[in-house]
């Protein structure tokens, strides 16, 4: 249907264009319409991840009528199942314009995805009626699922600007969304979630295919005033998100694989995003002052806000005795409700010559004024617990320098402080570890430099501190209140609220020796010092080169572009308190510290051409690889009897095969230029994508629990990995 | 005799006057002077905007191509040539201020335009003319990152316009894990204002939370059980750009989640190469998705817990 609407759009376009043909200064467009095909060796939603890459049709095209006064533009392009897009813009020059389109493509994750369950991706999802073949992958259900999300978007927009000084701007839209996830639920029933032993599994999971069918409506408006002394609009805008796939049930899996199946199976419940809608009003103005100053003000206000009518029961009780037990809310629905209210204000003057000064203040609130919902089981075994409202406010003031030392010599130093106050407010007497409040000093020394003619530079360094004010807790998680979960609690800093020194240097070139050759080069340099964090990130570092040329020839292009990326991380953590979280005391069998380093050495490049071949022949041959070397580097402190069995020692702990890929693509395509109005185009694309992941290695989907039950994997992102061959002819007409 | 001076005079003065008329402005050569040599320079631009009559400001309607490059009579009385007669001719070496007020003379108005001397683009020196080209058309998408090309898969122009300053974000558009801005399907403006913004890396939002729930509006909740660092700044976890690491992660899971997570059960435990599948002591913290085969949820959950078992709590993210 999609496809007929693209077909029939496109000869709608080329049709009537055709027949203003004659007015060929006012008329202009083309079509295009061509074949694939593709050989790919096996369905991965890696290589079509944001595309529908498949054998058969694609086309499109496109049709511009402009006179004097008004424009048009008109384009449909249909690239495969499920990926097309329509749009249309037009106005009148200096007047009005407008927009309208429809998008639609997909987000691809995974495909061919395994799944216990007789219906994966809908609502209510069941197991097969021989629960007993679960534990063996080659006996489940043959139903198997794309992770996968259909984007389909349509919307427009309209600007009017003929009423100067006034000005009028409207936009919305509505995005489609259908799909489905894959969602893993731990196992309701108590599968322990402590570290394992030789040969076990620790903890029973299950994949499910969530179903995700929802929408989102945006609208916005802008209503404004200008003229070359003042600006001053005020806007708002709103926006509706419904969900159809809120709650998904499936009935849990577990079950002792030598006993009796549960004589009852329990449902559980994935909770997804809640309906929810946001609404925004905005003010935004700025004046010219004396001294070439310009002060602007900003000031946005948001409130989101969401509904959820909440679950009063929950599955529990154990494996053979499942139980769908009643819950105690203090109100039977959750209503969410978070504002956000920034000011920012900005004063940018000269004032003196070649001195540019810029000072500016930012304030952002967020406050959480949702419901505080207690849950406490109905036998009252537990103590109840409640959500806590998550809040903070970041307050940043600072300012700039910009001196012209010389007419192609600039330097800017800027200051800028920043205060983050954080509140996690429970709203019962437990006292967690409080997110640390932060206070950021960033300094910015810059250098533009344009020598010549042919050469440009820019140096930038930019030193930030930061301090954290920490409160030590007495009682980090309700269920993990003992000794040592408090001294690890008070030990660890969350990276991006505790204290660090962070060094950045970028240096970027641009060296233009002819019109026919362009050379960037460019170094970054970017180190993050954790220096109080005991447990936790202790340093993040990362070097890069990139390089990227052009040259042009007598109708000879030519590129390369090369990056090379290395970054570093090391982290501390400390594994089973073993009585004592202190990171300080000496190792235990059961209590240790251990260090992580993990690298990432990625380098790429490409490399292409395109040249005349003959008259009217083009040849465009394209090269691009990227390899990423990802390996972690584990150091235990303990060297125990015990631990040494299960690997964990000094010696064999590394694993080079840490988030390592290589990817390439190799296309060609010869352009035979027929005439000035028909093109031929034939073209084929080798891509191949491998991972070399150690969490990938040696899958299995059902995988034995240490003591009985099993984890039923889904196998997603199994499939990244491919190779694809496409072919293509494509011949293009333009009027 | 007075008369004769009188008529002389009133003849000198409409004789210098009608001159001056047909001449155009002092120091300006008339844009067919202009054409004479760079013809070329004329296609495209005659089909733009600034050569629409109906346009009022535009350039046609005022001084032709000396509204932007300047008076013009020097140049041509020397008989042209590459930096003669002082023109604005928006090369690398001509000051960035000068060139950016050639536009600005007449897109002053322009509400895109508003923040442009709040900008970073303003202060680092860039130029109306860095990015768009009035002479020419655009460019055909060429380059690292444009294979998909010939299939009708193009990155829109502005991502290598961009990317000829940006060559960092550039590199990270191609990643293993990036945002669609290579396969065409979304541009740098749709999160950055290039024309200069009051808010931070001048985005389009004032925080980078309300700018992503744009389009995420599943992440928007709010949430019953909340994650403090994803309602706070979704780029803790997150570079936007693209990542090595799947999910557009700024570190692997479960090593990230280890950075702020350690307990004496299992985020404490080192989840080494003898964890994963392969290893002696497979743990489903591990493997795979690592701590989001069970906290699915982590963007926040509104699903309920249970004070008498931890396993299937929305609190945890676990449902």
């Amino acid at each position: 249907m999609k496809k007929g609407f693209a077909v029939a759009f496109v000869m709608v376009l080329v049709s009537v264009s055709a027949s203003y043909a004659e007015q060929a200064d006012m008329f202009s467009g083309g079509f295009f319409l061509g074949g694939r095909a593709l050989s790919l060796d096996h369905q991965s939603g890696k290589f079509n991840e944001y595309n529908a890459i498949g054998p058969g049709l694609f086309g499109g095209g496109d049709a511009r009528y402009d006179n004097d006064r008004y424009y048009l533009n008109a384009e449909a392009t249909y690239l495969g199942d499920g990926d097309m897009y329509v749009k249309l813009k037009g106005g009148k020059w200096d007047s009005f314009k407008y927009s309208l389109f429809y998008t639609e493509f997909p987000h691809n994750y995974s495909f061919e995805n395994k799944s216990v369950f007789i219906n994966p991706g809908s609502e209510n999802q069941a197991l097969p009626s021989s629960r007993a073949a679960l534990n063996n992958v080659n006996t489940w259900p043959s139903q198997s699922f794309d992770e996968k999300i259909s984007r389909k978007e349509v919307g427009g927009a309209v600007e009017v600007t003929a009423i100067r000084p006034f000005f009028f701007n409207v936009d919305a839209s509505r995005l489609q969304r259908s799909g489905q996830n894959a969602f893993g639920a731990v196992d309701a029933f108590g599968g322990t979630a402590s570290a394992g032993s030789a040969g076990s599994f620790t903890s029973r999971l299950t994949d499910i295919a969530q179903p995700v069918d929802d929408h989102t409506t945006n609208t916005n408006a802008l209503f404004g005033w200008k003229n070359k002394q003042y600006y001053a609009a005020f806007g708002g805008g709103f926006s509706e998100y419904g969900n159809s796939a809120e709650f998904t049930r499936f009935q849990e899996p577990f079950f002792p694989p030598t006993g009796a199946s549960p004589t009852t199976a329990a449902v559980g419940t994935i909770v997804g995003p809640p309906d929810n809608r946001s609404w925004n009003l905005k003010f935004a103005g700025n004046a010219k002052l004396p001294y070439s100053s310009v002060f602007s003000l900003t000031a946005d206000y948001q409130q989101n806000t969401s509904h959820t009518t909440l679950l009063n029961s929950i599955e529990t009780g154990t494996q053979a005795t499942p139980v769908i037990a009643p819950l105690q809310l203090s109100s039977p629905a959750f209503n969410g409700n978070v504002q956000y209210w920034h000011f920012g204000a900005t004063l940018t003057s000269s004032p003196m010559k070649d001195l540019t000064t810029k000072f500016y203040f930012k304030y952002l609130d967020r406050k959480d004024n949702s419901d505080v919902i207690t849950f406490a089981n109905s036998a009252g075994t537990a103590a109840p617990i409640t959500n806590s409202l998550y809040s903070f406010q970041k307050t940043s003031v600072g300012g700039e320098a910009t001196y012209r030392f010389m007419k192609n010599l600039k330097g800017v130093l800027g200051y800028d402080y920043t205060d983050t106050k954080r509140e996690d407010l429970p709203i019962t007497s437990i006292v967690f570890n409080n997110i640390p409040d932060t206070w950021d000093q960033k300094y910015i020394a810059q250098l533009v430099y344009n020598p010549l003619d042919w050469l440009g530079a820019r140096l930038k360094y930019q030193r930030l501190y930061r301090n954290s004010h920490f409160e030590p807790g007495t009682n980090p998680e309700p269920e993990a209140s003992t000794p040592a979960n408090t001294t690890l609690a008070n030990n660890i800093r969350r990276f991006d609220a505790g204290d660090k020194v962070q060094d950045m240097v970028k240096f970027t070139t641009d060296i233009t020796p002819t019109d026919a050759l362009g050379i960037a080069l460019e170094y970054a340099y970017k180190l993050d010092n954790f220096n109080r964090n005991t447990l936790g990130f202790q340093q993040m570092e990362e070097n890069e080169f990139i390089l990227d040329a052009n040259y042009v020839f007598k109708g000879m292009k030519l590129f390369a572009f090369f990056d090379y990326d290395m970054s570093h991380t090391s982290q501390t953590q400390r594994q089973g308190a073993g009585g004592n979280g202190d990171p300080s005391t000496p190792p235990s069998p059961t209590g240790f510290n251990w260090n992580a380093d993990m690298r990432n050495q990625n380098y790429a490049y490409g490399l292409g051409t395109s040249f005349p071949v003959m008259s009217k022949l083009a040849l465009i041959v394209q090269y691009d690889f990227e390899k990423n070397n990802g390996w972690a580097n584990f150091t235990s402190q303990s060297f125990t009897a015990a631990q040494t069995g299960l690997g964990i020692n000094n010696g064999n702990i590394d694993n080079p095969y840490w988030d390592g890929y290589t990817r390439q693509n190799i296309s060609a395509r010869l352009v035979f230029d027929y005439n000035q109005h028909l093109a031929f185009s034939l073209g084929c694309l080798y891509t191949q994508f491998r991972t070399n992941d150690g969490q990938y290695a040696g899958y299995q989907y059902a995988y034995p629990f240490s003591t009985n039950g099993s984890s039923y994997l889904s196998g997603a992102y199994l499939d990244q990995s491919y190779k694809a061959n496409v072919y293509y002819l494509r011949a293009m007409y333009r009027f | 005799m007075k008369r004769v001076l009188f008529s002389l005079l009133a003849f000198s003065i409409l004789f210098l006057s009608s001159h001056a008329w047909s001449a155009g402005p002092v120091g300006y050569a008339g844009t067919d002077t202009c054409l004479g040599c760079h013809q070329d320079r004329a296609t495209f631009m005659s089909k733009s905007p600034h050569w629409k009559k109906a346009v009022p400001g535009a350039p046609i309607n005022q001084e032709g191509c000396e509204s932007c490059h300047g008076p013009g009579a020097a140049h041509a009385e020397a008989g042209g040539g590459k930096g003669v007669g002082g023109l604005v001719t928006f090369s690398k070496k001509e000051r960035a201020d000068v060139k950016s007020a050639a536009c600005l003379n007449c897109h002053e108005h322009s509400t895109q335009l508003v923040n442009w001397d709040s900008g970073t683009h303003k202060t680092m020196d860039v130029s109306c003319s860095d990015c768009h080209t009035l002479h020419s058309p655009p460019k055909a998408p060429a380059g690292y990152g444009t294979t998909l090309a010939g299939l009708g898969y193009s990155p829109s122009r502005e991502y290598q316009v961009c990317g000829k300053c940006h060559l960092d974000v550039k590199a990270r558009l191609s990643r293993r894990s990036h945002h669609p801005i290579v396969e065409g399907r979304i541009t740098c403006s749709s999160c950055h204002q290039p024309h200069g913004s009051t808010y931070p890396a001048m985005i389009k939002a004032p925080s980078i939370n309300q700018l992503c729930y744009k389009c995420h509006a599943e992440k928007r909740g709010p949430f019953m059980w909340e994650h403090p660092p994803v309602d706070e700044n979704c780029a803790t976890c997150h570079a936007p750009h693209g990542s090595v690491h799947q999910w557009l992660l700024t570190e692997k899971v479960p090593n990230l989640c280890q950075a702020c997570h350690d307990t004496t059960t299992h985020p404490g435990t080192m989840y080494s190469k003898q964890s994963l599948f392969t290893g002696k002591a497979p743990a489903v913290q591990s493997v795979g998705r690592a701590c989001l085969n069970c906290h699915s949820n982590v963007h926040g959950s509104n699903a309920p817990a249970n004070p008498a078992n931890e396993f299937n709590r929305g609190s945890y993210f676990l449902r």
